[in-house]
């Protein structure tokens, strides 16, 4: 009797856990975690080299064929024309490919009208007296998908150039 | 029983409150402009959101479209794509975002798809290439190569006027920039056509303060007409650029949309001269003097004589969206208005009247464009005169491949 009981207890357990087992294979697996990151990760805020420098974001895990934009987060010292204060800055945007991977440049208008806070003349060109860069210190970086909602973070370093000798 | 009574006269306030609530609340509509209000092409755009700004503060005064107002966001992208893709993404959501207004050409590409997934309408400037791939994109006026086919007309009348005997050569120098080209595709085209030779293009980086080595190696290849591109004050510094090579004597010098403003004229009267402007919208006097700037003045911008004729662009994307939203209402009222609602009406302004400020709307389910209709424009002793009426702008989209 006892081994009965044991037996029906087993089986028990086991009809409590196989729909379990059966349902998980039902569920797709956890999607990937989105990521980004950026190349390089210290910048020197020297100008008019900075141009020439390509700062690139690049990612995993998104959604494919979505649009990922880049949103540097401002300290609140920081004051950048036309942002709002406690908005974020949009710095670059790239769209994912089929396998969920990003690339996307900080374009030239992102360097001077962000990073150098420039003022322009009204034939397009800058204003070279208004340079005014933004201060030096580690910016958090927002990456965000237009489709999934997907939320990534890194951060980048924007350093003073050397003192000229 | 006393209670009962209660509970029913306390239901029946509530519910009462909860109607007259819900009918007391705003009713409004979002139109997001990704405009440039402190960088390079500032000083159309500002005066153009003007335009927009007022038209609805006016509206709204009246008590909106069927007591529904219109909330105006105008978000200074610094022509920036960054920037622009960005506040797209920040502001896509805002409660009833009918129709997103990208001020340039390069953000207009880059927000284009978003817009799309979000199904709202979308409007850029000129882009012949949302006319040849029918989607949610509208374009402002015509497309930039069927103004660029129109000054090819015009060109072959002055010539044929003139008494000139073969063909003439055609020039052309913009920014390098999707903007830039833009006219060409389609254009070039329709110059080939009309069997006009078009002279090796020549394409200078925006912001370049000089632009001789771009005007000497047209004077070089011999071409009697020369169509400048670019945002104003650029195409005045080009021309002013050619006046002091002396070509502006023998070659005769068109402008796009963004042409020499009343203003630009101001500051260099003698170089711009016998400039010939192609424009969907009424220039100098004509827009000063049309009722409808009158709002310049009631919203106490100054002077008359100081408005940028840019400003009546504004009014026209405002008018066009007044028009549209009028017939979503009607057709699905407040509750369903949204994106596909008002993008549904937007190919319904067929023949839709501006007060004259504007050609037709041509917006239909074939067409993009804002309408077909140009005017001619030559300036003459420090003004913008009118050398034309409306005429129809021929068809250049459908020459290039896409």
């Amino acid at each position: 009797m006892n081994s009965f009981k044991k037996i029906i207890i087993v089986l028990s357990l086991l009809m409590f856990l196989l729909p379990f087992v059966a349902c998980s294979t039902l569920f797709p697996p956890p999607k990937p975690k989105a990521t980004v990151a950026v190349t390089p990760e210290k910048v020197v805020l020297a100008f008019p080299a900075i141009l020439k420098v390509p700062i690139v974001f690049t990612g995993t895990g998104w959604k494919p064929k979505e649009m990922v934009v880049v949103d540097m987060v401002l300290p609140p010292n920081v004051q950048i024309q036309g942002v709002k204060p406690g908005e974020d800055v949009g710095i670059a945007y790239g769209e994912a490919d089929d396998a969920g991977n990003f690339k996307g440049e900080v374009p030239v208008t992102a360097k001077l009208n962000t990073l150098f806070r420039v003022g322009w003349t009204p034939i397009l060109s800058i204003d070279p007296k208004t340079l005014n860069p933004i201060p030096p210190g580690v910016y958090k970086i927002k990456a965000s998908g237009t489709d999934s909602g997907a939320l990534a973070t890194t951060t980048v370093e924007f350093v003073a150039p050397a003192p000229k000798k | 029983m006393r209670r009962i009574l209660c509970g029913v006269i306390m239901f029946t306030f509530l519910f009462a409150m909860g109607v007259i609530q819900s009918d007391a609340a705003e009713k409004y509509v979002t139109y997001l402009s990704l405009a440039d209000y402190t960088a390079a092409i500032a000083g159309l755009n500002v005066p153009g959101d003007m335009g927009t700004e007022d038209y609805f503060k006016d509206l709204n005064a009246r008590g909106g479209v069927n007591g529904v107002k219109v909330k105006f966001i105008g978000v200074d992208t610094r022509y920036d794509v960054a920037r622009g893709v960005s506040a797209y993404k920040r502001y896509r959501t805002e409660p009833k975002l009918l129709v997103v207004n990208a001020i340039g050409t390069p953000i207009g590409k880059a927000v284009a798809p978003l817009a799309t997934k979000d199904k709202l309408v979308q409007l850029v400037p000129g882009d012949g290439e949302f006319q040849a791939n029918l989607g949610r994109i509208f374009v402002w006026g015509p497309t930039y190569q069927d103004a660029f086919a129109a000054t090819v007309d015009w060109l072959l009348a002055d010539w044929k006027k003139k008494g000139k005997t073969g063909m003439p050569k055609l020039g052309y120098i913009s920014w390098d920039s999707a903007y830039g080209k833009e006219p060409l595709r389609g254009g070039k085209e329709y110059a080939e056509k009309m069997g006009v030779t078009l002279a090796p293009p020549e394409f200078f980086p925006a912001g370049s303060l000089d632009h001789t080595v771009y005007l000497s190696r047209l004077a070089k290849a011999e071409v009697n007409y020369i169509f400048v591109g670019g945002v104003d004050p650029t195409p005045t510094n080009v021309i002013r650029d050619a006046h002091k090579l002396g070509l502006t004597k023998n070659i005769q010098f068109f402008c796009d949309y963004w042409g020499p403003t009343s203003l630009g004229v101001r500051l260099h009267p003698e170089a711009l001269e016998g400039t010939v402007i192609v424009s969907y919208y009424l220039r100098g006097d004509d827009a000063r003097k049309h009722p409808l700037s009158n709002l310049w003045l009631k919203y106490g911008h100054g002077k008359l004589e100081d408005m940028n004729e840019v400003y009546t662009i504004g009014m026209l994307w405002a008018m066009t969206f007044e028009a549209g939203l009028k017939i979503a209402l009607k057709e699905v009222g407040y509750k369903k208005l949204d994106g596909e609602a008002m993008y549904q009406t937007y190919q319904k302004l067929t023949g839709l009247e501006r007060a004259g400020l504007q050609g037709p709307c041509a917006y239909s389910p074939t067409s993009r464009r804002g309408s077909w209709e140009v005017r001619f424009y030559q300036v003459r002793a420090g003004k913008i005169n009118s050398i034309s009426g409306w005429i129809k702008a021929p068809d250049a989209v459908s020459l290039h491949k896409f």
